[in-house]
């Protein structure tokens, strides 16, 4: 696995979790939100979200619930926990003040 | 890791297949969807396929990826691990073989006694509703007996509420059969209750009725199915014409007892059962009934100790001749308490003496597998450095150590089953055992849980370097350096080093025991003294004279044959004799119960008992002659301190102003003599009050009471199987009908009353001496890596001018401080275990100096020939090579 791999996952992590902040979600609509992303910048493929559903739920972070979707398909409709919704919050701060300084750099303040 | 985080993994591990179901369902979905909206752009379906399969990403690598996620099923992986372990440990066999070896040993030895543990204590009785039967003993203070006296019987169960039943047992080996074909056979008398305590009816024709029961009832009894097929053959009949004969009597058969009845603490299966009334004699102190009872339904075992107990001081009022000493009283307990007591024991003690052999052989594997991590550091370092965590790692280790812990224990369980038998076997006493020895789910429970702490300890000791070093550290610092896992391994053998030094001095000080009593002087010459037994008495012998006929008859035969010096006595020496009461003539108080033996003129010249003071029996003490007695040191001394014993008179069987036996009143019987002590009964106890009389003036009582013939003890250098075929011709001439004796050198007798002692040593010696090899073993294989390790160091150091002693000094005082740590730590724990051994023990103190020093000074001994060999490889290196070649 190399470093910027390793890296994109961390920052799917985040990405999984603010999508979910607005309530559950089940796969599909989390790839969809993260659509504009997917394919140009992550450089990976949709089913990525996947393993790291799977990640975050292991690690408690989100837990899922089998739901019939609006489609009438039943599917894992995924959703915060508590634990989660801090990690988001945490990591949220730590991007804002991590793009806030590189911005500053690039703009050589 | 936290609780709710573990169990949540757990769950998902459980989860297994489901998990893994779930995530493809939900990837198939996506990929659908995605071809649906690029359908709805334009693409035709084929193609929307393709490009959907592109964006999503190789499915295979996703789920692959899914399941690495930390908590994801791991039960493929953990497969992985095992067929690794198997595949690493067969590449090194003799390690394995090792390690297998030595922790088998450890979980057998531990296993198997604690089946016997099991089958004693904590199995309850195999009967219905079993943990309900409890069981009602007497606590004399220093002894608890399991046995009552008929008095104290038949009041408990008068006043006792708390049980449904109480029943009492007593049991005999009996002659069964027609004349010409009689064979013995395990019988039981039981009260009136016994069935109804265990619960368990006849399964065929009834039990006995309560006049059955009274004494001058109709005679009855239930055999067992075998017996009945051996004797009746197939076709049951328990309407009562069938009868058996046993010993006189004939007993009709009204029913048959379950199939395979096994009843605890008698030897073998019961056959036949009789019905018996126990005969309520305030004066009888035998201790013959063996009491169990039901606790009745709601009532607990507390209240009912509580009102058993309560009820001592009723029973202390009304048997006051019962009641004199101060003993505690009635005690209830369960079934195996009570019986197991001291053996129990003993066998506790041996199961922490087993517990200490699998902590180091836990200890000495554990130290393998560290000194086996540390050669392969590199190689898990690298593993580490390639991705595999380090928890992985050391997971690798602990299912390695399961792997060969699994196959100690499968292999040490099957040992175990076979040792708790010999065990049993080969215990000089019965174990008070509730059944045979048998692999049930609590031994199972125990050998699996054994094996699994096994292999957690294992692992962990030999994943020390990996949780410690870390990999990079193991990477950078050479194989050379040792510091915190040579540490440990140091731990590991003082820890071994104080194991033994308990273990050894627990042996020690049992072997003094058994030294010290046989050095015991018996009193009497056992050497080339043979003794002469007959298995039975025939009711015919029912009186004192012909008993005496009978000795005289076959005294004179032998001496006739040229045996050699020949007496005859009512029991051998370390036989129990017969408790009698006596007083003093003269004196009002009632005197006390002393041993009783009746014997022959020559009886103490036979045995070379020296006679103090007075004279021995002659031909002229017969019936109608003034009777005489002969008393030993013991009596004389706590009757006549200080006086002459001679010529004093003492009254038989009278207690105070009251005769036991009315036909004993007379002027009373003199002592003529005062015989030296002998050890009578064993070599432990307090030599007893002893009173001889003559066979021929023995009271007709006496002869009742005493329920077997007499013996002859010969003194003669003749071989045993000439002395026997005199005593079987002798024995033909004064009654034909009687089958031949059985004969034995005294000095067997002898011996085996220390069959106990000897036991114990020997077993506690085994395991010592196991503890002592494995903890060398460790202290070798330790020095020699360190050894190993500090080649170049070493090589350094004689190359600045260190000679080879000095480096044979340098690695010997090494691998011995660790040992000596170790036995300091073993001194304090054997000091303050002592207390656990001192009732075992015999002239001897459980800390005894001299055991404690010899056996620090042998484990200090062996481990320094242990160090020698790698010192003296080390006082070899040969600088120059060792230098050149790093």
């Amino acid at each position: 696995m190399t470093p910027a791999n390793d890296r994109l996952h961390g920052h799917l992590d985040l990405l999984i979790l603010s999508s979910l902040a607005g309530g559950p979600m089940h796969g599909w609509a989390i790839a969809q939100r993260l659509g504009i992303l997917s394919e140009r910048v992550l450089e990976v493929g949709q089913g990525s979200i996947y393993p790291a559903l799977r990640r975050l739920e292991a690690a408690g972070r989100i837990s899922a619930k089998v739901a019939v979707s609006e489609a009438g398909r039943r599917a894992r409709f995924y959703s915060l926990t508590a634990a989660g919704r801090r990690q988001l919050e945490a990591e949220r701060d730590e991007w804002v003040d991590f793009a806030a300084a590189v911005q500053r750099v690039l703009d050589g303040v | 890791m936290h609780l709710p985080a573990f169990v949540r993994r757990l769950g998902l591990l459980l989860r297994g297949r489901r998990a893994e179901r779930e995530l493809a369902q939900e990837m198939e979905l996506h990929l659908e969807l995605l071809e649906g909206q690029l359908r709805e752009q334009g693409l035709d379906p084929r193609e929307a396929r393709r490009q959907a399969r592109i964006a999503f990403g190789s499915r295979e690598s996703l789920r692959a990826e899914a399941r690495d996620a930390p908590g994801f099923v791991r039960t493929r992986e953990l497969l992985e691990d095992v067929r690794h372990s198997l595949k690493s440990l067969s590449r090194n066999p003799g390690f394995a073989l090792v390690a297998v070896a030595v922790l088998a040993m450890g979980i057998g030895a531990t296993i198997a006694i604690f089946s016997v543990l099991s089958a004693m204590l904590l199995r309850p009785v195999p009967f219905p509703d079993g943990q309900r039967i409890v069981s009602l003993a007497w606590n004399h203070g220093d002894t608890v007996s399991p046995s009552l006296s008929s008095a104290k019987f038949a009041y408990w169960r008068e006043h006792t509420s708390s049980f449904v039943a109480i029943g009492s047992w007593q049991p005999f080996f009996g002659r069964v059969g027609e004349p010409g074909e009689v064979t013995g056979a395990q019988g039981l008398r039981v009260t009136d209750g016994f069935f109804r305590v265990l619960g368990t009816p006849p399964t065929v024709g009834r039990a006995f009725s309560a006049e059955e029961h009274r004494s001058g009832g109709p005679p009855v009894a239930l055999v067992s199915p075998d017996f009945w097929r051996m004797h009746f053959g197939e076709s049951v009949d328990v309407s009562g014409r069938v009868s058996v004969r046993v010993e006189e009597e004939r007993y009709a058969v009204v029913g048959l007892l379950p199939e395979g009845f096994t009843f605890p603490y008698v030897a073998r299966p019961v056959e036949i059962v009789i019905p018996t009334e126990v005969f309520v004699d305030p004066e009888d102190e035998a201790q013959n009934w063996t009491t169990l009872a039901r606790l009745d339904v709601g009532v607990a075992m507390r209240d009912a100790r509580t009102e058993v107990v309560w009820l001592n001081h009723g029973f202390k009022a009304a048997y006051p001749q019962q009641a004199g000493e101060p003993e505690p009283g009635m005690m209830l307990g369960s079934f195996g308490e009570l019986y197991a007591g001291r053996t129990a024991n003993a066998i506790w003690i041996l199961m922490g003496a087993v517990a200490a052999v699998l902590l180091i052989a836990c200890a000495n594997v554990g130290s393998l597998f560290l000194a086996r991590a540390l050669r392969r550091r590199r190689e898990l370092a690298i593993h580490n450095a390639l991705g595999a965590t380090e928890g992985r790692i050391i997971r690798l280790g602990v299912v390695e150590a399961l792997v060969v812990a699994s196959a100690a224990g499968a292999i040490g369980a099957v040992f175990a089953v076979w040792g708790a038998g010999a065990l049993v076997v080969l215990a000089p006493v019965r174990l008070p055992l509730t059944g045979a020895i048998a692999v049930d789910w609590r031994v199972g429970v125990f050998a699996i849980g054994i094996s699994l702490a096994a292999s957690v300890a294992v692992g962990l000791i030999g994943a020390w370097p990996g949780v410690r070093g870390g990999p990079w550290k193991a990477l950078r610092r050479d194989s050379r350096t040792t510091t915190g896992s040579g540490r440990l391994q140091e731990a590991l053998v003082s820890g071994q080093a104080a194991l033994s030094m308990i273990l050894l001095v627990g042996a020690g000080l049992l072997f003094t025991t058994w030294s010290n009593l046989r050095q015991v002087d018996p009193g009497f010459d056992p050497n080339a003294l043979v003794a002469v037994q007959l298995p039975i008495r025939p009711p015919t012998y029912d009186t004192s004279e012909r008993l005496e006929r009978f000795a005289r008859g076959v005294i004179e035969a032998v001496r006739a044959g040229g045996a050699g010096i020949v007496a005859g006595a009512s029991s051998l020496p370390f036989e129990r004799g017969l408790n009698f009461p006596i007083s003093i003539a003269g004196r009002g108080e009632f005197g006390g119960s002393v041993e009783l033996r009746t014997v022959t003129p020559g009886y103490f010249r036979t045995l070379a008992i020296p006679l103090i003071r007075g004279r021995s029996f002659t031909a002229m003490d017969v019936r109608g002659a003034v009777p005489v007695a002969i008393v030993n040191e013991t009596f004389a001394r706590r009757y006549f301190p200080g006086g002459d014993a001679i010529g004093q008179r003492i009254d038989l069987g009278r207690r105070g102003n009251v005769y036991r036996y009315p036909s004993l009143k007379g002027p009373g019987i003199v002592i003529v003599g005062v015989a030296a002590d002998v050890q009578d009964v064993s070599f432990r106890t307090a030599v007893r009050r002893t009173l001889y009389l003559p066979q021929a003036q023995a009271p007709d009582v006496i002869a009742g009471i005493r329920p077997t013939l007499p013996v002859f003890v010969v003194r003669s250098s003749q071989p045993l199987e000439r002395i026997e075929r005199g005593f079987r011709e002798a024995i033909l001439t004064v009654d034909p009908a009687l089958p031949g004796p059985r004969v034995f050198p005294l000095s067997e007798t002898v011996a085996d009353s220390l069959a106990r002692e000897r036991f114990g040593t020997i077993l506690v010696s085994l395991f010592g001496a196991l503890a002592l090899i494995l903890t060398v073993v460790g202290v070798y294989s330790t020095l020699a890596q360190a050894v190993r390790v500090r080649r170049r160091e070493i090589g350094i150091r004689m190359a600045v001018g260190a000679n080879g002693d000095a480096v044979l000094r340098l690695i010997v005082v090494r691998g011995l401080t660790p040992v000596a740590i170790g036995i300091g730590f073993g001194l304090v724990g054997a000091v303050v275990l002592s207390g656990l051994l001192e009732a075992y023990l015999w002239g001897v103190t459980g800390t005894d100096a001299g055991t404690l020093g010899m056996a620090a000074v042998g484990i200090l001994g062996v481990a320094a020939i242990a160090c020698w060999i790698p010192a003296r490889e080390a006082a070899r290196v040969d600088p120059a090579r060792v230098l050149s070649s790093s």
